[in-house]
């Protein structure tokens, strides 16, 4: 072999693609050849380096919006009736869009394309045909903004792979109301313009509903629907007994045909009514449904499951106090949503429980929930909670898409089949219960430590709690105390009763679970305080801005007391006004 | 925040989201962009040596494939068939502009080092391949940096296949004498 030969054949002995003959050739006239030797090796040099070069390089400027413009101006200046693939269009009404194929004019498609294509031709025409006269319709109406029933259409079916049915039947036409049913093979993306995308996945039963108000709703009778919408209150999703609504998040909800349904929580925060029953789910959060019993409370699937059974039997195995006192007892620092759920649901005693729970988990204790504020803590309070506390609270979970649907279907399917067993480890649950109350003690103290600190002037405490409310807050706690020991007792005789008392021996030591309340008996000395070396006139001032209070100085004892703004006299007033009036107007009668 | 839209048209094949920006749908066509501007420039780039050159070289295939992806059969590789673009476009300008080949020549600009921005092995090579001639240039960028054969060389710039290898010759000899200067 010659050496143009050889250096014609470098790319193919590079490769690789001679065959064993040629290749030893080539190979045994390299070893003697040097000047074919070094060609060789300046034809892998170069090789290497171009090798070595990028493949991908980014543009350093926004190429898209210069064509973005051109391609939208495309858009708009297309005919409003007639599709590249000659589609006849007809809006029947605004809600309303059937397709006519031009079977004469109807194109071809290539062989090679109507492989690909095949049998889902129609529905990517049909696609297509709703998408542009969307945009068609969309362009028009975009000034006004308004988008009601009757006039315009503001959703697009988009039929992804499969064939769904309508109404049961295969159809082209999807009017507001009608069942969207798709089987295994088929998935539909309903997208709503200006609020979001809803996927519907396969073996699903959904409906859309217009409604006058400008938000949309839809109807899942059975199935699975991935949501992501951008605006806030624009979208509702609901079942035939339960809604969710959403402030601009991203969830995953799944409903069995018996309306059992669970909802994972992507992205922002979703709040959930059924009946008396309400949840806010925050983000990586799961919460579970039941139509007998309403919505449960939201959890993490890393909780601790003893966690989660107790929450289970709560909702929705009427599990009652003892459930709840076993969920505060193994609630985690990440559990701070779940337990935040739980304050306007369980009974008020329990609600200080939780609070204090609630204090000592959180990272920047209970914000801005106040103590004298829990009764009328409802789902508003819990979502401003969530929103102040978002940034302190890391979400670990993040599922794919199929470990989440896995996950969606196991919770769905034990709820379906009451599979959560709650097995109290009862010796455990005393333990717990008495370190809830140690815990309860140890923040006594340190609250104690904080008013005789020296910095006690900018205390949490004393511009949170008035000498009103740490009077009030003994109260409570000194009920509480008793309640617990008397429901302590409830709880004891249930669980024998449970038990039998043939294979379990309950111990249950009452004096352990005593709350010590010397850390109060400290506080009380502080009432003698004298308040005038702690406060200036215009400290005072700002004190009662900041509180609803007024201060006054009792002139006979020296000391500054706090009373509410809107104290008994000014209701004493309204009362005597009231009277005068309701006299008046039976005079009147009379 | 990723719509459901965008979910899917991260994780679908070229030839699903061919089919989706055939029925009109702009957000699709928004992820075959993403998906390809890369490669698209990288190509661009090397063919004008100009950033600016390069940025209407881009813009102008990914129009034409807006324009075009109705008739894209899909019997050829999505990327393939842009690349066939590109090098249309490309011809089509070198055609039209008889300055278009002076300009490439001379405008090497310093703000293509900081585009390609490699190690200098790197930029060596691409400085040296703005002297390349067009087709010479063409060849070798499709064969030795595109990976494709003589074969699919020769149908994309409709010139035989001893013609692309005698142009891949040629670059070769042009690149080894640039290098070592």
């Amino acid at each position: 072999m010659n050496c143009s030969r050889v250096q014609e054949n470098f790319d193919e002995f590079y490769n690789n693609e001679l065959n064993s003959e040629t290749k030893d050739l080539i190979q045994q006239h390299l070893d003697k050849c040097d000047e074919c030797k070094k060609e060789y090796s300046a034809y892998t040099l170069l090789k290497n380096k171009a090798k070595l070069l990028k493949k991908e390089i980014s543009p350093t400027t926004n190429l898209y919006s210069n064509i973005e413009k051109f391609i939208t101006k495309e858009i708009s200046t297309a005919n409003n009736t007639v599709m590249k693939n000659d589609i006849q269009i007809k809006p029947l009404s605004g809600n309303i869009l059937t397709i006519d194929f031009n079977e004469e004019k109807k194109p071809t498609p290539t062989t090679e394309s109507q492989s690909f294509m095949g049998r889902n031709w129609y529905w990517f025409a049909s696609a297509a045909a709703i998408i542009l006269i969307c945009s068609l319709v969309f362009s028009r109406y975009s000034e006004k903004n308004i988008y009601s029933a009757g006039e315009m259409s503001n959703w697009k079916l988009v039929n992804l792979k499969g064939n769904a049915l309508i109404n049961g039947v295969k159809s082209d036409v999807v009017n507001v109301g009608d069942w969207i049913q798709t089987d295994n093979e088929s998935a539909v993306v309903l997208k709503i313009v200006n609020v979001g995308d809803i996927s519907i996945e396969p073996n699903s039963k959904v409906r859309f509903i217009q409604s006058d108000d400008n938000v949309s709703r839809i109807e899942v009778s059975y199935g699975t629907v991935n949501t992501s919408t951008s605006q806030a209150d624009k979208f509702i999703l609901q079942t035939s007994n339960m809604k969710v609504q959403d402030k601009g998040s991203s969830y995953s909800f799944k409903v069995d045909d018996k309306g059992n349904g669970v909802i994972y929580v992507n992205n922002g925060i979703a709040n959930i009514e059924s009946g008396d029953r309400k949840a806010v789910v925050a983000e990586g959060k799961f919460c579970m449904y039941k139509p007998e019993f309403g919505v449960g409370i939201p959890f993490r699937k890393d909780a601790k499951p003893e966690f989660q059974n107790a929450l289970f039997q709560y909702d929705f195995n009427n599990g009652g106090t003892n459930a709840i006192y076993s969920a505060i007892a193994s609630a985690m620092p990440e559990d701070y949503y779940s337990l935040l759920n739980l304050i306007p649901r369980v009974d008020e005693k329990t609600k200080y429980l939780v609070y204090n729970k609630l204090g000592r988990i959180a990272p920047q204790g209970v914000a801005g929930v106040r103590l004298d504020s829990l009764d009328s803590f409802d789902d508003e309070n819990i979502e401003d909670c969530i929103i102040k506390l978002k940034e302190h609270m890391k979400v670990q979970i993040h599922f794919d898409k199929d470990e989440l649907a896995r996950e969606m279907s196991e919770l769905s399917k034990d709820l379906a089949e009451m599979k959560f067993d709650f097995i109290i480890d009862q010796k455990q649950m005393a333990e717990d219960l008495k370190k809830e109350m140690e815990n309860l003690r140890i923040d006594l103290r340190e609250m104690e430590k904080d008013f005789s600190d020296s910095s006690f002037k900018n205390s949490v405490y004393i511009k949170e709690m008035s000498e009103l409310d740490r009077i009030e807050f003994q109260k409570d706690m000194e009920k509480m105390q008793i309640d617990l020991k008397e429901n302590l007792g409830e709880m004891q005789e249930n669980l024998k009763k449970s038990f039998d008392g043939k294979n379990f021996k309950f111990n249950f030591n009452f004096d352990s679970l005593n709350i010590n309340l010397e850390g109060l008996k400290e506080l009380e000395k502080l009432k003698d305080i004298d308040w005038e070396n702690y406060y200036d006139a215009e400290e005072l001032k700002e004190l009662e801005e900041l509180n609803d209070y007024k201060i006054y100085k009792d002139s006979s004892k020296v000391k500054y007391k706090h009373y509410y703004k809107y104290d008994t006299k000014d209701d004493e007033q309204d009362k005597k006004e009231e009277k005068i009036k309701l006299e008046k107007e039976k005079a009147e009668e009379k | 925040m990723t719509t459901i839209t965008e979910n899917i048209a991260n994780n679908i094949s070229d030839a699903e989201l061919v089919t989706l920006c055939k029925s009109g749908d702009t957000v699709f066509f928004k992820k075959l962009y993403d998906r390809y501007i890369g490669r698209v420039y990288a190509f661009a780039l090397r063919l004008s040596g100009n950033t600016d050159l390069a940025d209407d070289l881009t813009q102008e295939v990914f129009i034409k494939v807006w324009e075009n992806i109705g008739s894209f059969k899909g019997d050829s590789a999505l990327y393939s068939w842009m690349h066939k673009i590109c090098v249309n476009a490309f011809l089509m300008k070198l055609r039209a502009d008889k300055n278009y080949e002076k300009k490439i020549g001379e405008s090497y600009d310093e703000k293509l080092l900081t585009v390609f921005s490699g190690d200098d092995f790197s930029i060596d090579m691409e400085k040296a391949m703005v002297k390349l001639p067009p087709q010479a240039k063409m060849v070798f960028i499709l064969f030795e940096i595109e990976n494709y054969k003589h074969k699919e060389i020769s149908e994309m710039l409709n010139i035989e296949e001893g013609t692309s290898k005698a142009h891949l010759h040629k670059a070769r000899k042009i690149l080894r004498e640039e290098l070592v200067k």
